[in-house]
């Protein structure tokens, strides 16, 4: 910017933090919190078993997040039904979510299933496996 | 440090969003071995991720297996994405699981919270 050198290193260093911690991370983060309590304490579909929220992705507008969940399934109900259960009740779930945060534009929520978790497990365990022998 | 011989147990695993804690005890309450993230090696952000807890259940594990644990009883406290890879691999670590139960403590409406949390 032509200032001083000691003002440019600062100024970029500051350009640098708020790029690593945008508004959108911060945004996500808070939503995964708050939707975290909202499905534990507010959602009582039987549809819907224990749920984890592993992650969040928000739009850079924050007009649409996609929840990234896993599900522990009790007996013989399946994860295609805990998810259906969960988009039924993300109409519910997106004005809960406005009351808690106050945000201009309140995310519309889509749930998806997180396979990461299962397939991390699965490698970790061929891994292990091979490992051993 | 004596090895304890104790074939039930109960596995308390703590999930915040910050960090992941999983405690194994006898019936009774008394601790046998324990472990966090930050225990492992984990700091900062990374310890609330789920491969954190992933390997703290691992950890904890091979230490119950030392102490004679078969059958484990979990309780699941807090709302951390760290609680289901945790239980995951504590079902995968060859424990007989007996019980599954959510312990997540909630106020039936108690105390005024901080400013903060009262915005809602």
């Amino acid at each position: 910017l032509g200032l001083s050198p000691h003002i440019d290193k600062m100024m970029n260093k500051e350009i640098k933090m708020a790029k690593e911690y945008s508004r959108t991370s911060r945004v996500s983060q808070q939503v995964q919190k708050e939707l975290a309590r909202i499905l534990q304490q507010e959602v009582k579909d039987p549809r819907i078993g224990m749920v984890t929220i592993s992650g969040v992705d928000i739009t850079r507008d924050l007009a649409y997040a996609k929840v990234f969940v896993t599900f522990l399934t009790i007996g013989d109900q399946t994860n295609e039904e805990s998810l259906e259960g969960l988009n039924s009740a993300a109409g519910y779930i997106r004005r809960l979510l406005g009351k808690a945060m106050r945000l201009r534009i309140v995310p519309a929520v889509r749930f998806c299933f997180d396979e990461t978790l299962t397939e991390g497990l699965r490698l970790s365990e061929l891994v292990s496996g091979a490992v051993k022998k | 440090k004596a090895k304890k011989n104790v074939p039930s147990a109960i596995a308390h695993i703590h999930t915040t969003f910050n960090n992941t804690i999983i405690t194994i005890t006898d019936m009774k309450g008394d601790t046998i071995c324990w472990s966090s993230s930050g225990a492992i090696g984990f700091k900062g952000s990374k310890k609330n991720t789920p491969y954190a807890a992933q390997l703290v259940a691992q950890t904890v594990a091979k230490t119950a297996k030392e102490n004679g644990v078969k059958t484990l009883t979990i309780r699941i406290k807090g709302f951390g994405p760290g609680k289901d890879s945790a239980l995951r691999q504590l079902q995968a670590s060859d424990f007989e699981v007996s019980e599954i139960r959510n312990v997540t403590s909630l106020p039936h409406n108690g105390v005024r919270k901080p400013k903060k949390f009262r915005r809602r």
